[in-house]
């Protein structure tokens, strides 16, 4: 006997279990021999995007299961995977440009899904009706969603600063997305082979020596020390921004899940032994922390990148497994997680169809904050010279360039001011825009707060 | 449990986190060649081409857990934090660079707790008015600025422009008169400020104060943002408890139930961020001494990981680390103290 599974459950299963194993094929297929597929932008970061992708695939997995163990008990969770879908998507275009690559990639995710759909054995799940039938329950079963989702954009429409956070999110993943076409990539390319480097104007470079140049039409933002273009810095900075943020702040959460939930749900020794490390990490500042980290990365080989993703993320991990352990000490004695186990559910599925549910929105939140906060992190050891390798398009490399012109000359002496007022304000947005979210979310999405 | 019981605990838990902080730079040190390793423990510019020697005294070939009994003893015995490249003992350096850290912090501190509870309180008492409106703006502006960035422009408008507050230390004409080899200069303290006043010399004090004014606002104004957040937070909590609505029912005026019951009991827990503060501070100071170039730990530290120069920055990592678990311990055995229920419950 087939059994009876809800249909959107059944979609959403088939499609998360069949992008989470396309992303891990991709992502270990990039860690192992770097990156393999062809693009028009040429190779970029393939190792902390095959990281990524293995990080992505193995949630979006664990999401399939938890799915499949019962369904979304509530909408978030499935707003959370096909966020997760599009964030891989997304991240797929970031990494990969417009090529056609990408566009092959996500259409080929939509087939896989669309075959694993209409093939004969999945049919039971559509119980022999029709389509239109299939669709009336699909609409019966959403409904309630949907009725939380319309609760949760009307709470959106009333949170004026939690728009003006979206966005600016938005804002800045068009600007990463359509970079190429913002700032045409072809004189960085031809200079260093790598579009996220910044490109030099060897012209004025021979002209007027390393002294910043005022905006002009060449340079609408001007040029910095070494005749940098600042435009080209600040466009492509926001590909740089949100791939540390994405990469470092997933990372974290991702294993600082993992980790907490695996320890506070089975207690015992693992969990006083994780919960010591954590204090051993939070023993430290962090930022110094992550910076001695470095220190020690680069030296052992690592690619100066990759040390200040690795150490971010080795700094922040502990505060995620913290959260939800906290979070599961707290819901573990409830009465119905107690009764999902004595009706004889799976340990599995009680962390996931009881435990995560109710505790993924204060995870949501400090997500949110995180991504602005590793992203300033970032930009701070871009400052000290140990962040993004000389030349790279990071924000905060382009404001250390500026230190040494901050007095502009005698007569006019902030004649300088664009080479950090106007990289500063990227950075400030872009960190204030998941700010903005993060505290609106904390009043949308708490559900003790919600209906106040 | 009495105070004394309390405070004994929290002191015997804070020393296995300290030696676990320590485990943990050990291992990851581990991760670098012997030779690199070696260089942690040269003491003078002779031993740098005798490091087989260094590795052999300081057992570096041996099992791990001989490497790191020989470690920590150098470190607590010896105080052998190894010598930055330019040839100094880091624990010198250190302690050389102290004075102009603690100086910032010990003038960014008083105005961080000032603003932060002041401004929280307010705008916990004035939900949604334009001073909770306004203290919202800072606290959102305090956790999205850069403070590099925050200290650029500080610089640009204050130095570059106005010419009012200058970086560094101290001015040309200070460090002069207190280098000079008659000069009757006397270091008491190592903080400027207070040497110049005890030494009589009150354009050092003007001058010194002039220098601190830009890295003690970017410092101040960027750790209060969080300060801010959380008194008005347990403002907020405290307002709604049911000892208000008594209060108020009683018949009291607004100014004193807010002074007298909510606000006594939204203090206290605004105090537990202070450890964080801690925290905010010792990353402040790196990154504030680095832009205004103060020549603090800080700044040191930094300068010292630009050149990828590692002994400095374990040093300081390590100062660091200690002064976050003491200052916290501080905290708690505080927190303990005003507050009853922690001790007792």
């Amino acid at each position: 006997m087939v059994e009876e599974r809800p249909l959107g459950t059944t979609l959403l299963t088939l499609l998360e279990a069949t992008v989470g194993l396309i992303e891990i094929n991709l992502g270990i297929l990039m860690l192992l021999v770097g990156n393999p597929l062809p693009t028009v932008l040429g190779p970029i970061d393939a190792f902390s995007t095959g990281i990524l992708l293995v990080f992505l695939s193995i949630m979006s997995l664990f999401t399939a299961y938890s799915l499949w163990a019962g369904g979304p008990t509530n909408w978030i969770q499935a707003v959370l995977v096909l966020v997760i879908d599009a964030i891989a998507k997304i991240m797929l275009v970031v990494t990969y440009g417009t090529s056609w690559i990408a566009l092959a990639a996500t259409l080929e995710l939509d087939l896989i899904a669309l075959y694993y759909l209409t093939r004969p054995s999945t049919t039971p799940f559509f119980g022999g009706d029709g389509v239109r039938s299939v669709l009336e329950k699909f609409r019966i079963e959403m409904q309630p969603r949907i009725k939380e989702l319309r609760f949760t954009f009307r709470l959106v429409r009333k949170s004026p600063l939690s728009i003006v956070g979206a966005a600016i999110i938005i804002f800045y993943v068009l600007i990463a997305i359509f970079a190429p076409y913002l700032a045409d990539p072809t004189a960085a390319i031809a200079q260093t082979g790598d579009p996220n480097m910044m490109w030099k104007d060897n012209e004025l470079l021979r002209l007027s020596s390393v002294q910043p140049q005022l905006p002009s039409v060449n340079h609408p933002f001007g040029t910095m020390e070494g005749q940098y273009d600042i435009y080209y810095g600040c466009i492509w900075g926001a590909r740089q921004a949100l791939r540390i943020g994405l990469y470092v702040a997933g990372g974290s959460m991702l294993i600082g899940l993992a980790i907490g939930v695996f320890a506070s749900y089975y207690g015992g020794w693992i969990d006083e032994v994780l919960m010591r490390f954590t204090d051993i990490i939070f023993a430290f500042p962090g930022l110094i922390l992550s910076m001695t980290l470095v220190v020690i990365l680069v030296p052992l080989g690592f690619n100066r990148l990759d040390a200040v993703m690795l150490s971010l993320t080795i700094v922040g991990w502990p505060g995620y497994s913290r959260l939800i352990r906290g979070e599961i000490l707290r819901i573990k004695n409830e009465d119905y997680v107690e009764a999902a186990k004595s009706v004889g559910c799976s340990d599995l599925r009680v962390i996931y169809k009881h435990i995560l549910p109710n505790s993924i929105y204060p995870i949501l939140i400090v997500f949110t904050l995180d991504i602005g906060t590793v992203v300033l992190g970032a930009a701070a050891l871009s400052f000290l010279g140990i962040g993004a390798p000389p030349g790279y398009a990071d924000w905060g490399q382009i404001i250390a360039l500026s230190m040494n012109w901050i007095y502009g000359s005698p007569s006019n002496p902030f004649g300088n001011w664009y080479t950090f007022v106007i990289p500063g304000l990227f950075i400030s947005m872009f960190v204030m825009g998941w700010n903005l979210l993060g505290d609106a979310l904390r009043d949308i999405l708490d559900p003790t707060m919600r209906r106040k | 449990m009495g105070l004394r019981t309390y405070i004994l605990r929290r002191i015997i838990l804070a020393i296995p986190v300290l030696f676990g902080a320590a485990l943990f730079v050990f291992a990851v040190i581990q991760f670098l060649p012997v030779t690199l390793r070696a260089t942690l423990y040269v003491t003078n510019e002779k031993q740098i081409s005798r490091l087989d020697e260094i590795a052999k005294l300081y057992h570096l070939t041996d099992p791990v857990y001989v490497q790191f009994y020989y470690w920590l003893r150098a470190l607590l015995l010896e105080r052998n934090l190894g010598t930055d490249s330019l040839g100094q003992p880091v624990y010198e350096a250190i302690m050389k660079r102290m004075p102009t850290t603690v100086e910032i912090v010990m003038y960014a501190s008083p105005i961080i707790v000032a603003i932060g509870l002041t401004l929280g309180v307010l705008s916990g008492a004035n939900k949604d008015k334009l001073i909770d409106q306004a203290s919202r703006v800072l606290a959102i502006m305090g956790t999205s600025l850069p403070s590099f960035w925050f200290g650029i422009v500080l610089l640009s408008i204050f130095y570059a422009g106005l010419q009012w507050f200058p970086p560094q230390r101290v001015g040309i004409e200070a460090q002069k008169f207190i280098g000079m080899a008659n000069s009757s200069w006397r270091w008491y303290t190592g903080l400027v400020t207070i040497d110049a006043l005890i030494n009589g010399q009150l354009w050092i004090f003007v001058d010194s104060i002039r220098h601190l004014v830009l890295p003690v606002t970017v410092l101040s104004l960027l750790n209060s943002a969080v300060m801010v957040r959380v008194t008005r937070s347990s403002m907020l909590e405290a307002l709604s408890k049911d000892y208000i609505t008594a209060a108020k029912a009683k018949g009291l005026t607004r100014k004193e139930v807010i002074n007298k019951h909510a606000r006594r009991n939204a203090l206290i827990p605004a105090m537990t961020i202070s450890g964080l503060m801690v925290a905010g501070l010792l990353t402040g100071v790196t990154i504030t001494e680095t832009v205004f170039n103060m020549g603090g730990i800080g700044q040191y530290a930094a300068r010292s990981a630009t050149r990828i120069d590692i002994p400095p920055v374990i040093g300081y990592t390590i100062m660091s680390a200690v002064v976050f678990v003491i200052s916290n311990l501080i905290v708690d055995i505080l927190y303990a103290y005003i507050d009853p229920r922690i001790r007792l419950g």
